[in-house]
């Protein structure tokens, strides 16, 4: 059997994945229509690449909002029905100069014991 | 001789009456209790005579073999259910995509009617989407999922927003669904992921 540490949800490992994915893809630039769906898949490909790399038990969900900051307002929710022994979350803010982008992390457990 | 047979029935009548005291709490709760109450369970089995302990530990393992299969330093709060060898959802359980858009489609619909985009209200306003949404959910005949509801919600001034998600996950089993709707002022982007869990 496992043990109990491998299976469980580490939040600062996973910050750190997603804190140096973000840099890596924008870096310090400014927003650029053209390259913003690019910069969207690369960001969100590279963490889920560096979680399976891990080699935990678990499945994955990372969504990635970027918007051009105007000014607008941007609110976001997320509720989830899930284990909360098993089951977590983590949520990375990155504010560029005319980027803000937010990225969510959403860890299950499918193995029991 | 009279005086050696006449020693054990001593014993055997020393291990009665300690043993009805401790052998109910042994057995059934012996690898569940507290750990507080753990030196008082060792106090009276330490006062008891060999031949009583050796019969107890043996009582104890026969009915509690599940327990003792599982190693020591697991921690238990992982251990809920036993293994169901379910891999995928029944078919009376399986979710119905067509049957959760529909839901999402009418709650976000009469949500977002008459709404004027407000920065203070706005904050409120999506967690409870949010919440009622998962409400709806959790009432879906199919008791197996986990969902996540991730509702996002901006003003619109002619600035760009981009909404990106990947799952790593079964593809047989776990969906998603997506809801965007636009009012004079503001935008909505509803998701709702439904993973399986045995």
């Amino acid at each position: 059997m496992d043990d109990a540490n491998e299976v469980a949800f580490i939040v600062d490992e996973v910050s750190n994945i997603i804190k140096e994915s973000i840099e890596v893809t924008i870096g310090s630039q400014s927003y650029q229509q053209a390259k913003i769906n690019t910069w969207t898949s690369n960001i969100v490909e590279a963490i889920l690449n560096s979680l399976t790399k891990l080699n935990k038990p678990f499945k994955y969900i990372v969504s990635c909002v970027i918007m051009q900051k105007n000014g607008a307002g941007l609110h976001t929710a997320s509720s989830c029905f899930w284990d909360n022994s098993t089951d977590g979350s983590c949520t990375v803010r990155d504010d560029i100069d005319e980027i803000f982008s937010f990225v969510i992390e959403r860890q299950f457990a499918y193995i029991f014991f | 001789k009279i005086h050696r047979d006449s020693l054990p029935r001593i014993l055997n009548h020393r291990d009665s009456l300690p043993r009805k005291n401790s052998t109910h709490r042994d057995s059934l709760y012996g690898n569940l209790t507290q750990r507080d109450s753990l030196p008082r369970n060792s106090t009276q089995r330490d006062s008891l005579p060999r031949n009583s302990t050796h019969r107890l530990s043996l009582g104890r393992n026969r009915r509690q073999s599940s327990m003792n299969s599982i190693p020591r330093n697991l921690d238990r709060r992982f251990i809920r259910y036993e293994n169901t060898f379910r891999m995928e959802p029944d078919d009376d359980r399986r979710i119905e995509i067509a049957n959760v858009k529909r839901i999402g489609n009418l709650v976000v619909e009469s949500a977002i009617k008459d709404y004027q985009y407000d920065p203070n209200n706005a904050k409120l306003f999506t967690s409870r989407l949010s919440e009622q949404l998962r409400y709806h959910m959790k009432q879906l005949p199919s008791n197996r999922f986990k969902y996540v509801i991730h509702v996002c919600m901006g003003q619109k001034q002619n600035q760009d927003l981009r909404v990106t998600s990947r799952c790593l996950w079964d593809l047989k089993c776990d969906r998603h669904v997506t809801i965007v709707k636009e009012t004079k002022d503001c935008y909505l982007t509803v998701t709702i992921f439904c993973i399986y869990s045995e």
